[in-house]
């Protein structure tokens, strides 16, 4: 328990240096979970619209016309 | 005007990176927790300043990192002017974020070590102040991307900052020989050899890598994120145009 309080209080520079660790971890963090968690929310967006609207891939073989504006 | 042809090229970065991601990530895990584990518990505490250069650990790194991906940003960004490659543009887009973060936790740190160790959070320093100038241009770089809208001409402006910024980047390194700072000398990256204690080299150098394999990671995630953006843009005015 002793080597814990010793530890913990870094010579007497908690206050600087725990900061600091927390401020690090805590940015490192926060940048792996935006960003990832930003792919997931595109990548579903991207499926829903593909979903709804299934390209098709060969439209010279397609029987339907092709819209046109003539 | 985005074309649909542009992301005949993403689509080998998407399978590339996804191939890459899982080694690059599980690489940067281990450097990240042996490097946080020799920091803290295992490096000696220095004859001068005693546990507090603990700080140096997540300083360092920080700064290193801050000056390496505006590095990265601005190559990216010369190759996006000169050749137009989208991916190059889209890397320099996605390395600003985290180059700030990076910029901003170098700042919060120093100012944390500075404060027990100089008596003083903040003095205007050549070092001090450039990094600080230094984080002001990423803010002003992502402030670009975010107010001008037309995908072509953001990503120029952008271009142009980026690189006009980069005269930062050595005036940061040599700031400490150039003029006289209260930040102290280089003891790393030193012609002759670095004059650091090395008990303290494995937390220092495994966290240097780690946050360089870190950065890697983040940047492919969020490069992929913003294929798939663009994506969803020209797709979605493909759509409007039937």
């Amino acid at each position: 328990m002793d080597n814990f309080a010793e530890f913990f209080s870094m010579g007497g520079y908690a206050s600087f240096v725990w900061p600091s660790y927390i401020l690090s971890i805590g940015v490192l963090f926060w940048l792996v979970i935006s960003s990832f968690n930003g792919l997931l929310q595109e990548k579903a967006k991207l499926d829903e619209i593909e979903k709804n609207n299934p390209r098709v891939r060969n439209i010279s073989k397609s029987s339907k016309p092709i819209p046109h504006d003539t | 005007m985005s074309n649909l042809h542009q992301f005949a090229n993403p689509t080998r970065f998407l399978k590339m990176s996804s191939t890459l991601l899982p080694w690059v990530g599980a690489l940067t895990g281990f450097l990240l927790v042996y490097g946080f584990w020799q920091a803290l518990f295992v490096s000696p505490p220095d004859y001068q300043m005693g546990e507090a250069v603990r700080i140096m650990y997540v300083h360092v790194p920080s700064a290193y990192m801050g000056m390496l991906v505006y590095g990265s940003m601005a190559f990216a960004s010369a190759i996006a002017l000169i050749w137009k490659h989208p991916l190059a543009d889209i890397a320099a887009k996605c390395s600003a974020p985290i180059g700030v973060a990076f910029t901003g936790l170098a700042l919060a740190t120093g100012m944390l070590w500075g404060q027990p160790m100089w008596g003083t959070f903040w003095v205007w320093d050549a070092r001090l102040t450039s990094v600080l100038l230094l984080f002001f241009i990423y803010l002003g770089y992502i402030g670009l991307w975010l107010t001008i809208e037309d995908t072509s001409r953001a990503s120029r402006a952008a271009a142009i900052l980026a690189l006009v910024g980069s005269v930062n980047l050595p005036i940061i390194h040599y700031s400490v020989e150039w003029w006289n700072t209260l930040h102290q000398p280089a003891s790393l990256l030193r012609l002759d050899g670095p004059t650091i204690d090395p008990g303290m080299l494995p937390a220092l150098l495994s966290l240097i890598v780690g946050y360089t394999t870190f950065y890697i990671t983040i940047l492919l995630w969020r490069m992929q994120k913003e294929l798939i953006v663009r994506k969803i843009r020209a797709l979605q005015i493909l759509r409007s145009n039937q």
